[in-house]
C-alpha cells in the first residue's frame, strides 16, 4: 500500500515537473516558481484525477480555455499605482523630458511607450499620468501611444476597464507617493472609493495580448519601454530573449525601465544610468 | 696651457684649425714669392749670356753670309761682284752693329776687343776686293769649302728664324757648289787677294765668335743650373718648414683636445657614471674651469651634493618597481602579494607600508564583500524560502478562507435550517404537550376499552371455535360430495370441482378460525399488557407533559440564539470576503517578493562569483 502511494507520488511529481516544463516553454515561467503553484492547484482536486488532469493540460493547445485558465492561475498580477517611485521620479524629472526633446529635435511629435507585463493596467495609467504632467499644456499637439501588453486576458479586461476600487488590503493605491497623490485626490480626500482613468488617458492607452517570452515586439521605434518585475518570473533563456525583444523595440537613445532585481546582459547595447537609489538603461545613440 | 683650458670647446677646436689655415696660407704666399723671385733672378742671370750668344750667333751668321756671298761672286764672275757692292755694305753695317753690341756687353773681354781689329781687317779686305773687282771687272772663283754654319743647340734655339734660314740656304748652295765641277778658270787676282787677306780674318773672327758663343752658352747653362738648385732648395726648405709647422700644430691640437677636451670628458663621464650609481666619493676640481667642463662640473656638483638623493632615487626605482609589481598583481585581482618592508627605509617604507595597508584593507574589504555577498546570497535565499513559505501560506490561507467562507455559508444555511427546525420543534413540542394531555385523557378512556376488548376476546374465542366446528363439518361434506360426484361420472365432473373448492374453503376457514383464535388470544394478552402499559403510559405522559413544557421553553431560547447567531455569521461572511481579497493580494505580493528574492539571490551570487575572482589569500 505504501509502495503504491509513493509510486503515485513519484508519478505526480513527474507530471508536475513536465507541466512546469511546458509552462516554461510556452510562457517562460521559471519552474522553481511555478512548481509549488501547480502542486497547490493539483491538491485541490482528488488525487486519482491529478495525473489525468496533468496530461490533459500538457496536451492542450496554448489557446485552449483549459490551458488559459491554468496559466491564469500561475500568473501573478501584482501591480499598483506609482510603484517604485524613485525610479519614476528619475523618469519624470530627467529621462522623459529628454525623450520628448529628442523627438522634437527630429521634428516629430509622436511619443511611444510600451509597458510589457502590465497586469491590471495601473502602471500604464501611471505612465500616462507622468506623460500628461510632462507635456502639460502641449499635450494636445502630441500623438501619444502607451501600449500595455500582458498574457492574462482577465488582467487585460481590468486594464481596459480602467476603473480601480479602494478595496481592503493591498489595493491599487497602497503606496502612492506624495508627489503623485494629487492625481488621486478623490480617493484620498473624499469618500470616493473608485478612481477611473480620464478621457485623455483612455485615448492614449491601448492594451493587447502579448507573450513576452516568445512573441516579437508588438511596437517598434519606441521611446520608452517599461518592464518591471516581469522578467523575475522568467527562466534565464526566456529572460534573455525577452530582453532582446525589449531592446529591439527601443529607438536609438530610448530608455528601458526594469524592476529592482532585474538587469540586462553585459553584451546588450544598453547603458546603465545610475543614481544613488535607482537604475535605468538607455539604448546607444547609434542605430 | 691655462688660457687653453679657459677656452671653450669651440675655441679649442677653432684655434688649431685657424692656425693650420694660417700656416697653409703663409706657406702658399712664401712659395709664390719665392717662385716669383726665382723667376726674376733667372731672367736677370740668363738674359745677358743669352742675348750675347744671340748676337754672337748673328754675327757669325753675317760672317758666313759674307763668305758665301763673296765665294759665290768669285765663282760667278766679275760682273756680279759689282752688283754685290750694296749687299756687302749692308753686311758691313750689320757686323758693326753686332760688334758694338758685344763691346757694350763685354767691354772688358779681350776677345771682343780683338774683334774690332779683325773686323777692320775684314772690312778692308772687303773694300779692297770691291776695288779690285771694279778694276778687273772679273772675279775668278776660288774653290773653297762652303763655310760651316754656326749651329749650336743652346744658341740656335735663341736665334731668329731669319738668321737661321741663311745658313740653311748657304748649306744647300754649298751642296750645289760642291756638286759643281771644279772651275776650269784660273784663279784671278781678286780671288787670290781674298784668299790671302779676307778669308783668314773671316775665319779668325768666326772662330772667336764661336768660342764666345760657347762660353756664353756655358755661362747661361751654369747659371740656370745654379738657379734650379737654389729653387729646389727653397722649395724643400719651405715644404719642410710648413710640414714641421703643420705637424706641430696638429700635435698641439691633438694634445690640446686630448688634454682639455677628451680627458675632462672621460673624467667627468666616469664621475657621472659613479654618481649615477649614487657614489659621490670623488673630487670635482673641474668646477674652477671657465669652459663648458666647468659648467658641466658645476652642474655635476649639484648632483654630487644630492648624491644621497640619487642613491635614494636608484633605490627608489627598484622599490617602486617592486611596489608597482604588487600593485599590478592587485590590478590583476591578486591581493595576496605584499611589499617587503624589512629592506626599506624612509618614505619608501612609508609608501610600501601604505600600499600594504591599502592591500590589507582591500583584502579585508573584498573578503568582507565576499562574505557579505555570501551572507546576502544565503539570507536572500533563506528569505526567499521563507517568503515562498509565506506565499504558500498565503495561498493556503486564501484556499482555507475560501473553505471557511464556504463553510460559514453552509453553517449559515444550517443555522437557518436549525432555526426553522427549532421553531417547528417548538410548535411540535407544544402540539406534543397538547397531544400528551389529550393522550392522558385518551389513556384514561382507553382502560375500559381494553377491559371490553379483553371480554370481547373471550366471546370471539367462542365464536371462532363454532366457526372451526362448522369448517370441519363442511370439509367432511365436501369429501362426501366429491365421492358422490365421482360416482355420478361424466356428469358429476363439475360438481367435483365445486366440492374440492368447498373443501378448500372449509380448510381455510378452519385455519382462519385458528388464526383468529391466536390473534384474539394475543390481543387478549396484549390488552392485558396494554392495560398495564396504559397505566405506565399515563404516568409517563404526565412526566412527558412536564418535560415538553421545559423543552418548549428551551427550543424557544435556542431559536432566539440562532437568530442572533445568523446575524453574526452574515457579518463574519462579509469579513471573510474581505479577508479573502486581502489574502489574495498578500499572496500576489508574496509571490512577487519570492520571485524578486530568487532573482536577488541570483544577482548576489553573481556578485559573489565576481568577488571570488579576487585572490585575497
Amino acid at each position: 500500500m505504501s509502495a503504491r502511494a509513493s509510486a503515485d507520488a513519484a508519478t505526480a511529481l513527474t507530471d508536475v515537473q513536465r507541466l512546469a516544463g511546458v509552462a516554461r516553454d510556452r510562457i517562460g515561467l521559471k519552474p522553481d516558481l511555478s512548481t509549488p503553484k501547480i502542486e497547490a492547484l493539483l491538491r485541490a482536486i482528488p488525487a486519482d484525477e491529478r495525473p489525468a488532469r496533468c496530461r490533459e493540460l500538457i496536451a492542450s493547445e496554448p489557446d485552449a480555455s483549459r490551458w488559459r485558465d491554468f496559466i491564469e492561475a500561475l500568473l501573478v498580477h501584482e501591480t499598483y499605482f506609482f510603484r517604485h517611485p524613485v525610479q519614476l521620479r528619475l523618469l519624470a524629472d530627467v529621462v522623459l523630458p529628454r525623450l520628448l526633446q529628442d523627438r522634437l529635435d527630429a521634428g516629430s511629435r509622436e511619443l511611444r511607450i510600451w509597458c510589457a507585463g502590465c497586469a491590471s493596467g495601473e502602471e500604464v495609467y501611471t505612465l500616462a499620468l507622468l506623460v500628461q504632467t510632462a507635456l502639460a499644456a502641449s499635450a494636445r499637439t502630441w500623438s501619444v501611444t502607451i501600449l500595455g501588453t500582458d498574457l492574462s486576458a482577465g488582467s487585460l479586461a481590468l486594464a481596459r476597464a480602467g476603473s480601480y476600487a479602494l478595496v481592503a488590503g493591498l489595493n491599487s493605491f497602497r503606496d502612492v507617493p506624495a508627489f503623485a497623490r494629487h492625481h488621486f485626490a478623490a480617493i484620498f480626500t473624499t469618500a470616493a472609493t473608485t478612481w477611473s482613468a480620464g478621457p485623455e488617458l483612455r485615448r492614449w492607452t491601448r492594451f493587447a495580448h502579448h507573450n513576452l517570452a516568445t512573441d516579437p515586439p508588438p511596437l517598434r521605434d519606441v521611446d520608452l519601454v517599461v518592464c518591471r518585475n516581469t522578467l523575475i518570473y522568467f527562466d534565464d533563456a526566456h529572460s534573455r530573449s525577452a530582453l532582446t525583444s525589449l531592446e529591439a523595440a527601443l529607438r536609438p537613445s530610448g530608455a528601458l525601465l526594469l524592476g529592482p532585481a532585474e538587469t540586462v546582459s553585459e553584451s546588450s547595447g544598453l547603458r546603465m544610468v545610475c543614481t544613488e537609489q535607482t537604475v535605468l538603461w538607455m539604448k546607444d545613440a547609434s542605430p | 696651457m691655462k688660457f687653453v683650458d679657459d677656452l671653450n670647446i669651440r675655441g679649442k677646436i677653432l684655434v688649431p684649425t685657424i692656425s693650420l689655415a694660417a700656416i697653409a696660407l703663409t706657406v702658399a704666399g712664401v712659395l709664390a714669392w719665392a717662385l716669383n723671385e726665382t723667376s726674376s733672378r733667372y731672367r736677370d742671370v740668363i738674359s745677358g749670356p743669352v742675348l750675347a750668344a744671340k748676337i754672337s750667333s748673328d754675327y757669325a751668321g753675317q760672317l758666313s753670309e759674307l763668305g758665301r756671298v763673296i765665294n759665290l761672286a768669285l765663282l760667278q764672275g766679275d760682273a756680279d761682284l759689282q752688283k754685290l757692292g750694296h749687299d756687302l755694305e749692308e753686311l758691313k753695317a750689320a757686323r758693326k752693329e753686332s760688334r758694338e753690341q758685344l763691346e757694350r756687353l763685354f767691354p772688358d773681354k779681350p776677345e771682343v776687343r780683338g774683334l774690332k781689329a779683325s773686323g777692320t781687317q775684314i772690312n778692308e779686305a772687303q773694300d779692297a776686293l770691291l776695288v779690285k773687282a771694279r778694276g778687273e771687272g772679273k772675279v775668278v772663283s776660288v774653290p773653297e769649302p762652303a763655310p760651316q754654319p754656326v749651329v749650336r743647340r743652346g744658341a740656335a734655339r735663341k736665334r731668329e728664324p731669319r738668321a737661321e734660314a741663311v745658313p740653311e740656304a748657304a748649306r744647300a748652295r754649298a751642296a750645289v757648289a760642291v756638286s759643281v765641277p771644279e772651275p776650269v778658270k784660273r784663279p784671278s787676282e781678286v780671288a787670290r787677294f781674298w784668299a790671302e787677306s779676307g778669308r783668314p780674318a773671316l775665319a779668325k773672327q768666326r772662330a772667336t765668335l764661336n768660342a764666345l758663343s760657347d762660353e756664353l752658352d756655358a755661362t747661361a747653362s751654369a747659371a740656370t743650373q745654379k738657379l734650379n738648385e737654389r729653387t729646389r732648395l727653397t722649395m724643400i726648405l719651405l715644404v719642410g718648414i710648413s710640414l714641421a709647422l703643420i705637424l706641430m700644430v696638429v700635435v698641439f691640437a691633438i694634445l690640446t683636445i686630448n688634454s682639455s677636451v677628451v680627458a675632462p670628458i672621460t673624467l667627468l663621464t666616469s664621475k657621472t657614471v659613479l654618481l649615477s650609481r649614487g657614489d659621490d666619493n670623488f673630487e670635482l676640481p673641474e668646477v674652477d674651469r671657465k669652459d663648458e667642463f666647468g659648467a658641466l662640473a658645476r652642474a655635476l656638483e649639484v648632483f654630487k651634493n644630492n648624491a644621497d638623493k640619487i642613491r635614494a632615487m636608484s633605490v627608489a626605482e627598484a622599490v617602486t618597481k617592486e611596489i608597482g609589481g604588487v600593485i599590478t598583481a592587485a590590478a590583476n585581482k591578486d591581493f595576496s602579494s605584499e611589499v617587503d618592508l624589512r629592506n626599506k627605509e624612509g618614505f619608501l617604507k612609508e609608501i610600501g607600508g601604505a600600499v600594504n595597508n591599502l592591500l590589507y584593507i582591500c583584502r579585508g574589504a573584498f573578503k568582507d564583500f565576499s562574505d557579505k555577498a555570501t551572507q546576502t546570497a544565503i539570507s536572500v535565499d533563506e528569505a526567499g524560502t521563507a517568503v515562498a513559505q509565506i506565499s504558500d501560506g498565503a495561498r493556503l490561507q486564501t484556499t482555507q478562507l475560501m473553505q471557511v467562507s464556504t463553510a460559514l455559508s453552509e453553517s449559515s444555511k444550517a443555522i437557518k435550517i436549525v432555526t426553522s427546525n427549532a421553531s417547528s420543534a417548538r410548535e411540535k413540542a407544544e402540539a406534543a404537550a397538547q397531544a400528551v394531555d389529550q393522550g392522558q385523557l385518551a389513556v384514561a378512556q382507553l382502560e375500559p376499552i381494553v377491559e371490553a376488548i379483553s371480554q370481547n376476546s373471550r366471546k370471539i374465542n367462542q365464536i371462532t371455535q363454532v366457526i372451526a366446528q362448522i369448517a370441519n363439518r363442511t370439509h367432511i361434506l365436501s369429501l362426501n360430495a366429491a365421492i358422490e360426484a365421482a360416482r355420478a361420472g361424466e356428469h358429476g365432473k363439475g360438481f367435483v370441482v365445486v366440492a374440492q373448492e368447498v373443501g378448500k374453503l372449509a380448510e381455510s376457514s378452519a385455519q382462519n378460525a385458528k388464526q383468529i383464535t391466536d390473534i384474539v388470544e394475543q390481543a387478549s394478552s396484549d390488552a392485558q399488557q396494554g392495560k398495564v402499559a396504559t397505566s405506565t403510559v399515563s404516568q409517563s405522559m404526565k412526566a412527558i407533559a412536564q418535560g415538553t413544557l421545559e423543552t418548549t421553553e428551551r427550543v424557544r431560547t435556542i431559536a432566539v440564539a440562532m437568530d442572533e447567531q445568523q446575524a453574526t455569521i452574515s457579518e463574519i461572511e462579509g469579513s471573510v470576503g474581505h479577508l479573502r481579497t486581502i489574502a489574495h493580494s498578500n499572496s500576489s505580493a508574496a509571490e512577487e517578493i519570492t520571485a524578486t528574492m530568487v532573482q536577488l539571490s541570483k544577482l548576489s551570487n553573481d556578485t559573489r562569483q565576481r568577488l571570488l575572482a579576487f585572490k585575497t589569500e
